[in-house]
């Protein structure tokens, strides 16, 4: 029983390790409380998988898990309802125009983290999982929304993301 | 994915970080699992000493100082901290990462975390306010007094101003300014749970 949820552990980590480290990362900006929480998702993941019996596919389980550890994180820290926004409040700011600066792939990560760093954690959740590339049927599954909600919620992540990347500078992914 | 369209470019740009490597065996793990457990349950003892002791000490004064408002203040001191005691052995120590059957889809798990942190804040807070009439009671018999004669400082300033309104009108404020902002965030909480049921 262990052998197997260590062996569904490192597959799953060869598959998602580089997803749950992006995900820290978009949940946490100092480096050492990230690497906490990494530390902790990775843990949560791990125990859990001795329960794994195939009900969903192991990508929504790892995610669920990793997602449901880093919104507790969020949780405790006293930061949900004090300074986190929702996607609404941030379509409404106006976008900085800042040609250069958006040139380099690295600032604009980092702005995209800035971004989602304000985010309250639902919405964050959604985004995360948009920019790992995850359809809305997908998402809906690991978030127990409807489709419908989240592909009204991406449509929105979309045109914030253009304001941001193209209002910005249009060089993002150069 | 990866095109010239938007999409694949925020993608592109997101999945472009570099990654923070946590290549850990199961071995390592399982010890730090271990190691983390311990930490939660030692944290968990330590609240519990720290009550014990509190509660001593209030039996103490109890024991020392025979005016009657003295005796009532600390005896509601002391049933307020088993009170907490008892609340807090009975849930065990906090498991940080919890294990259900299977991981709850991400919206209902994080309305289930907000309304558990809501129920916290409404306790403390009014567990807080318990331990105002006690407060009142022991400051009315002259237990600020008692205990500073006791400890040997017997400086006159010090005297009058502990047998003056103003320690206890400090405290009272204290606990408005926790009541008040406790039941703040435990409202704005509400409001979360609330958009998230809408969601």
């Amino acid at each position: 029983m262990v052998n197997a949820a260590n062996k569904l552990y490192a597959e799953a980590i060869a598959a998602h390790g580089a997803c749950l480290s992006r995900l820290a990362r978009g949940y946490e900006a100092d480096p050492d409380r990230r690497r906490d929480l990494l530390q902790e998702i990775h843990i949560g993941l791990w125990r859990s998988l001795g329960l794994f019996h195939g009900r969903c596919s192991v990508q929504t389980w790892v995610y669920r898990v990793a997602h449901n550890v880093a919104a507790s994180h969020i949780v405790r820290s006293r930061r949900v309802s004090s300074r986190l926004v929702e996607l609404d409040a941030l379509e409404e700011e106006p976008c900085p125009v800042d040609g250069q600066a958006h040139a380099d792939r690295r600032h604009s990560a980092a702005k995209l983290l800035e971004m989602i760093h304000r985010l309250k954690p639902l919405d964050r959740q959604i985004i995360l999982l948009y920019l790992e590339g995850e359809q809305a049927a997908s998402i809906a599954e690991v978030m127990g929304l409807s489709a419908v909600n989240i592909a009204t919620k991406i449509h929105r992540i979309k045109k914030l993301l253009g304001r941001q990347f193209q209002e910005g500078g249009d060089h993002a992914g150069r | 994915m990866q095109g010239d369209d938007p999409e694949s470019r925020y993608e592109g740009v997101w999945k472009a970080q570099e990654e923070e490597k946590m290549q850990m065996t199961p071995e390592e793990i399982c010890r730090r699992a271990g190691a983390f457990e311990k930490k939660i349950v030692r944290e968990y003892w330590l609240v519990l000493g720290l009550l014990a002791l509190f509660i001593a000490r209030a039996a103490m004064y109890v024991i020392r100082f025979p005016a009657p408002l003295i005796r009532v203040g600390f005896a509601s001191g002391i049933a307020v901290f088993l009170y907490i005691a008892l609340r807090w052995a009975r849930n065990g120590p906090p498991r940080r990462i919890r294990l259900a059957a299977e991981p709850e889809p991400c919206a209902r798990f994080l309305r289930n975390e907000l309304e558990g942190k809501r129920q916290r804040l409404l306790e403390i807070r009014w567990t807080l306010f318990l331990l105002f009439p006690g407060m009142l009671a022991s400051w009315w018999g002259g237990a600020p007094v008692a205990i500073a004669k006791s400890l040997g400082i017997d400086a006159p300033w010090y005297t009058r101003f502990q047998e003056s309104p103003a320690p206890l009108i400090g405290f009272a404020v204290l606990l408005l300014v926790c009541w008040a902002g406790f039941g703040k965030e435990a409202r704005a909480i509400r409001r979360e749970i609330e958009k998230l049921g809408s969601e």
